[in-house]
Parts: structure tokens; C-alpha cells; sequence
């Protein structure tokens, strides 16, 4: 009877290591991660945008470097994998510890906050795009319905951030759930051409709705958040020191987006998120397995919607004016390739992405015209070279038994002549 | 290999037609399947099998007839495709429809859908009812798994585009099972398989026999489904030509004809 190794498949068994070994693997984990936040702040505070460039391409070096390194990967990943919570608690630790480096440069963390803003939109448009599969090129529409909703809310009603943003992701929703209908008539290449128009029309109506949108004027003093009486605008003070008020949006727009992350995650990997991904793979298998597409196509444009006018909301409550000019075709181009590049469904990947697209061209604005025509030329070429983005999506493997598969296997009473998991013979 | 005609019918096939703007893929067809039955049915290329599967589990709309299953008599033709599989049927696919980027075990667990919670806010709360069903689901798609001894539940955690051809074939007739339907509906589940896998398949479909599912599998290799098939429908143009054992469906004139050939015929 073939035994199964199941080194491969089982990745967190019982921790088995000492006391001393985990202080050292973690002390090791910890460095590492140390090390490259420490990188990202040099790269993000280069000032000089040949400087910038040439990071970048050290970064990308680096990146080709290690993925070229299959066995590095795997063993870092595994590493990863033991560590996994203490891994967080610091990734967590370094994001909060982020501003503080940059008291006196409130710019970067005004940045910092928009890249958590950008990373809340594109994981919603993960779910749509990366676990489903539905080509969305018309996310902005999501990003202006919770900006204006939220925004006009506050202005004109004088409803409170607090519930204008639910509002703003509820709104954003329904015109997720809008775009469904028609659009889960069609298939692949005129679901993108459907959504595209959806896109186009939706901001002529920004323009042209001015009764609730004020038109080319856009929305102004729109008023910051605020809790009982202090608002997001007021400094916080610690004795002497003063924290630039772009850190409360910081944190707003961080704890907001890891929310989404932890919303993700659950959602992947349910029953609903299986789901999602079958109908990505094989739309007529899954529904012949009883999968709803059409329902769970319809949650799928919802659910990334929601988060896009949740993103839209915070946007429009940082920036505190909303202009049509925000939510035009290459906004929409942008978060789409902030989930391409960073790896569509894989999580992680999508917020790298995100924070690399909302950051490198805020760095590159010396080049001024020239940064979307460089920008534009990396995109093709990652495209051409990692079509599967930086981050592919790579399958969670399950904690599984070795030892009740053995006996799965055992009781099956089979004793194939062919050695598990080797190929075949024949390839037809 | 006897037919009993006292089982019950398990699916009906009354008048079924199918036209493909001007192609009669199926025509006027009826039959009966009998509950506990394996039946095959046989045919030279584009002689409207797999048509048939496709219009059973309403992929297409049928130009007229009906498709009656179980002891209701429920008329599929006026199912959507996602509340068949839960009526108690599940098919494969004779050019395979896996999910490739899924596990081997996702894509067994997928096929469980009509016995799972999919639900938005469970999802999110994920409430310990939930997580035990989902236990529980795990166990039945590795049990299910080993239906095929180590061949697919060592590979349980790697893609099913990792998987070797003929056990992308097992895939496939796992993730049947795993279902749990009254009737499996195989289109041509040994297609591209050397001798020794295809006498190994069709070994494992017998099993799945005794364990009580009735089969209803495609085969254009005639010979194959000899000593398999309780009964055999031989298919030509869409239609029914012939119906009975083996021996009987095999020595039928008009089957050597349409299906051997008019020269084998003539001999
Ligand atoms: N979706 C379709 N559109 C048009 N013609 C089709 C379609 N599916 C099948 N046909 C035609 O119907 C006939 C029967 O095909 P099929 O059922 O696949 O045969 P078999 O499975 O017996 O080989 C063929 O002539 C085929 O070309
Ligand atoms: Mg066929």
C-alpha cells in the first residue's frame, strides 16, 4: 500500500519546535520584515524622481531575483506559514509605526492614506474581478456613488460621517447591483465593453446631474469626520509634540482597509467564495454542481461595489471636495491594474498593488506628462512578462491529516500498481 | 446481462427534439432509464449523446418534449440548470470541465453545493453550525476521494490542472459522486485512456453501482460497454435506433449499419 508524503500538503501540523528555535525563527521573520519596511521608507521619502527611478528598478531586479528562486520561495513560505499571526502583529506594528517616521513630511502620510483608500477600493474590486472572474472596467462609478453619497449627505443634511459611510458603500452597492442585470447577459469581453460604457455614461451624468452632484463645480467643505466633538482636521497632542492631523486619516483609512482585508478572507474562503471561484474556472460545471451563478454573480458586483463607495466615502471626507474629474476612465483603469498587477483573488497582492500604483506615480510627478507614458510602458511590460501579476494566486493548501488519509486510502482497499501522485502513462 | 423490465423508471425522455438551426442533434427521442440500472448508451460521433446530457441538465432549451425524472416524474426542461443537480443528478463532461486553479478537494467540495451553506453573513461570522457542516463536507469529499485510492487524495491540496489526464477523467467521476445524486450521468468517461486505465474505470463504475447510484454513461467504443451495460441504447442521428442487452442492441441490423458501418454490414 503506497503511503502518502504528506510534506507538501500539510503545512501547520503541531508546532514542534523549542522554545529557542521559535524565538530564533521569529526573530529572523521579524529582521526580515524590518529590513524591507525599512526599504519601502527610503524608496517612498526619494525626493529626486531619477532617484525614485532607480529604486524602482532595484525593486524589480529584486522581485525577478527572488522569482527565480522557486526553493528560496518555498522555504520562506513555509517559514511564513508557522509564524503566521506573529508575522501580522508586526506587519501590523510597522503600518502603525509608518507616520510616525514622517511627522515633519505630513505629504507621505497624506499619501499613506490614500494608498489604504486605494487598497479598500481595489479589494473590492478583487472580489468582483479576482474571485469571481467579472471583468469590471467601470469601477469608478462605485468610488463616485460613495463619494457624493456620503459627501451630500453631510453638506446638504448635515448626517454624520459615521453613517454617511455605510450609506456611501450601500449606495455604491446598488449601482453594482444595477450594472448586474444587464451585464450577467453577457459574456466575458462584452461584460468589460458593458461596464466600460457604464463607466462613461455614469460620469457624463456626474457632470451633468448638478442637482446632486454640482456638476464641473463639485462638491465643497465637505466636513471631515469627527467623535464627539473633535474632528479629524484638530491635531492630536501628546505633550509637546503635535501629530499632523493626516495621521487620524491614516489611521482611519488603515484600520477601514484592514477590515476589508479581514472581509476578504472570510469571504475566500467560504462556501460563497468557492463558489465564486468555480464560476470563475468553469461557469457550466459549477452550475451544473448547483452553484446560482446569476445570484452569486449579483453578490459578487455588490460586494465589490460596496467597498469601492466605502473607499469613495473616507476619499471624499480626506480630500473634502469632490470633483466628477476623480471618477473618469483612467480611475477605473488604475484600480484594475492595481488587482492585475498586484495578482487578481490573491489578497495580499492586491494591496501590494495597490500601494505600489497609488505611491510610484505620486513620486514620479517630476516627469510630469512623461510619468503616465513610463507608467503606461511598465504596465505592458509586466503584463507581457507575469501576465499572472506579481502575486499569483496560488492555491491555500488545507490542514489536512496525513494520517486519516493513510487510513482513507488503506480502507479503500485499493492497491494501485501506479505510485501515488506520479503522471500517468498516457497523454492524449 | 439480463433487462429487467419491472424497475422502476428512473428518467423519461418523451419526444425530446433539439434543433441546432437546421441540425436535428436529437430527434423525437424517448426512452426510458431504469432506477438501479447501468445503461449505456451507444453511438458513432455526432449521433446527439452528449446533446441529450446537455439538454438533461437544461443547459439548452429543447425545440419540443420533456425530460421527465424520478418517481414526481419532474419535467427538467422546466428546471434551471443549478436546482437539477439537487433533484438527484450529476454528470461529467466528455471534454473535461474541471476547475483548474481549484484544489482536487475544492473541486469535490464545489460539486457539494446543494448540501452546503452559502450564505453571505455566515461567510463573515462564520458560526460554529457552520464550521462543523463544513468538517463534515471535508470528510465526505476525502472519503469520496478514496474511492480512487491514493490516486486523488494524495494530490488533495494541488490544482486539478496538476493532475494526470487520466485522473482528471477520475476527477470528474469523483466529483459526481461526491454529490450524492440517484442518477450519474459519465460521457464517455474512458476517452483517451490506455487499456489497463480503462479497465480500472470501469471497474470503479461498477463499484459505484453496488453502492447503489443507477448509471447512464455515453460510450462510442460499442465493445467497452459489453458485460458492463445492464442495458444499451444504440443512437444514430439524434434518434433511437435500438434498445435492449447488449447482445441484442450489438446484433441488430440497424446498429451494424448505422454504427458499424454499411460495409461491416454487408457482411
Ligand atoms: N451547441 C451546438 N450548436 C450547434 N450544433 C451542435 C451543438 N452541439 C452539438 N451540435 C451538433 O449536434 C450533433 C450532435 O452532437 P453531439 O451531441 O455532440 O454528438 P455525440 O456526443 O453523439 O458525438 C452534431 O452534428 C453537432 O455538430
Ligand atoms: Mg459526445
Amino acid at each position: 500500500m503506497p503511503e502518502v508524503d504528506f510534506i507538501d500538503t500539510q503545512v501547520a501540523r503541531e508546532d514542534t519546535r523549542t522554545l529557542a528555535e521559535k524565538a530564533r525563527d521569529r526573530l529572523m521573520l521579524g529582521g526580515g520584515q524590518v529590513a524591507l519596511f525599512a526599504a519601502f521608507l527610503v524608496g517612498i521619502a526619494l525626493e529626486d524622481a531619477v532617484l525614485v527611478t532607480g529604486f524602482l528598478l532595484l525593486v524589480v531586479v529584486g522581485a525577478i531575483g527572488w522569482g527565480r528562486m522557486p526553493k528560496l520561495n518555498r522555504w520562506a513560505g513555509k517559514r511564513l506559514a508557522k509564524d503566521k499571526r506573529f508575522a501580522q502583529l508586526i506587519l501590523i506594528a510597522l503600518l502603525a509605526v509608518f507616520p510616525f517616521v514622517f511627522l515633519d513630511n505630513p505629504y507621505l502620510i497624506h499619501l499613506g492614506a490614500l494608498a489604504a483608500i486605494f487598497a479598500i477600493m481595489a479589494l473590492g474590486l478583487n472580489i468582483t474581478l479576482g474571485f469571481c472572474g467579472l471583468l469590471d472596467v467601470g469601477f469608478a462609478v462605485y468610488f463616485a456613488a460613495g463619494a457624493y453619497a456620503s459627501s451630500q449627505l453631510a453638506v446638504i443634511f448635515d448626517v454624520s460621517f459615521w453613517i454617511g459611510l455605510p450609506i456611501g458603500g450601500l449606495t455604491a452597492a446598488f449601482f453594482g447591483f444595477l450594472v448586474a442585470w444587464p451585464a450577467l447577459r453577457v459574456s466575458d469581453h462584452y461584460l468589460a465593453l458593458v461596464t466600460l460604457g457604464y463607466g462613461l455614461i455614469m460620469n457624463l451624468l456626474h457632470r451633468n446631474f448638478t442637482f446632486l452632484t454640482h456638476g464641473t463645480d463639485g462638491v465643497i467643505n465637505i466636513p471631515p469626520p469627527s467623535i464627539f466633538g473633535w474632528d479629524f482636521v484638530t491635531p492630536i497632542e501628546i505633550g509637546d509634540l503635535e501629530l499632523p492631523f493626516q495621521m487620524n486619516f491614516y489611521f482611519l483609512a488603515l484600520i477601514i482597509a484592514m477590515l476589508t482585508v479581514f472581509v476578504s478572507i472570510r469571504l475566500r474562503d467560504s462556501n460563497l467564495g468557492r463558489q465564486w471561484e468555480a464560476i470563475r474556472e468553469d461557469e457550466v460545471a459549477a452550475r451544473c454542481f448547483g452553484v446560482n451563478v446569476r445570484r452569486l454573480k449579483i453578490i459578487a458586483f455588490s460586494t465589490g461595489a460596496f467597498f469601492g463607495g466605502i473607499g469613495g466615502a473616507v476619499f471624499a471626507h480626506m480630500i473634502g471636495f469632490v470633483h466628477p474629474d476623480n471618477f473618469v476612465l483612467l480611475t477605473s483603469i488604475m484600480i484594475l491594474a492595481m488587482v492585475i498587477i498586484g495578482g487578481m483573488g490573491n489578497v495580499a497582492g492586491v494591496v501590494v498593488g495597490a500601494v505600489a500604483l497609488t505611491l510610484i506615480p505620486e513620486r514620479l510627478r517630476e516627469f510630469e506628462d512623461l510619468r503616465m507614458l513610463l507608467f503606461g510602458g511598465a504596465l505592458v511590460l509586466i503584463m507581457i512578462y507575469r501576465p499572472q501579476g506579481l502575486f499569483p494566486n496560488s492555491r491555500r493548501r488545507r490542514e489536512l491529516q496525513a494520517e486519516k488519509i493513510n487510513t482513507l486510502i488503506a480502507e479503500s482497499g485499493r492497491d494501485d500498481a501506479e505510485a501515488p501522485g506520479l503522471p500517468d502513462e498516457v497523454k492524449v | 446481462m439480463a433487462v429487467d423490465e419491472t424497475a422502476a423508471t428512473i428518467l423519461a425522455s418523451e419526444a425530446l427534439t433539439k434543433n441546432f438551426g437546421g441540425v436535428m442533434a436529437v430527434n423525437d427521442l424517448s426512452l426510458e432509464v431504469r432506477e438501479g440500472e447501468i445503461t449505456a448508451i451507444i453511438g458513432p460521433n455526432g449521433s446527439g449523446k452528449t446533446t441529450f446530457f446537455n439538454l438533461i441538465m437544461h443547459l439548452y432549451d429543447a425545440t419540443s418534449g420533456q425530460i421527465l425524472f424520478g418517481g414526481e416524474r419532474r419535467n427538467l426542461l422546466d428546471l434551471p440548470t443549478h436546482k437539477i443537480n439537487a433533484q438527484g443528478l450529476a454528470r461529467t463532461f466528455q471534454t473535461l470541465r474541471l476547475f483548474p486553479n481549484l484544489t482536487v478537494l475544492e473541486n469535490v467540495l464545489v460539486a457539494m453545493s446543494a448540501h452546503v451553506n452559502a450564505g453571505f453573513l455566515p461567510a463573515l461570522i462564520k458560526p460554529r453550525s457552520l464550521r462543523e457542516q463544513d468538517k463534515g463536507a471535508e470528510e465526505k469529499a476525502l472519503e469520496t476521494l478514496s474511492m480512487f485510492g491514493a490516486r486523488l487524495i494524495s494530490m488533495c491540496n494541488e490544482p486539478a490542472s496538476s493532475l494526470s489526464y487520466a485522473n482528471r477523467r477520475r476527477l470528474e467521476i469523483a466529483r459526481c459522486v461526491a454529490s450524492r445524486p440517484r442518477l450519474i450521468l459519465l460521457d464517455e468517461p474512458v476517452a483517451g485512456m490506455n487499456p489497463t486505465e480503462t479497465r480500472g474505470v470501469i471497474e470503479d463504475i461498477q463499484r459505484i453501482h453496488e453502492k447503489g447510484h443507477t448509471v447512464l454513461l455515453i460510450e462510442h467504443d460499442m465493445k467497452l460497454v459489453e458485460g458492463v451495460a445492464h442495458r444499451v441504447f444504440a443512437f444514430d442521428h439524434g434518434t433511437k435506433i435500438a434498445e435492449g442487452s447488449f447482445r441484442e442492441v450489438s446484433t441488430h441490423p440497424a446498429v451494424i449499419e448505422a454504427y458499424l458501418g454499411k460495409r461491416a454490414a454487408r457482411h
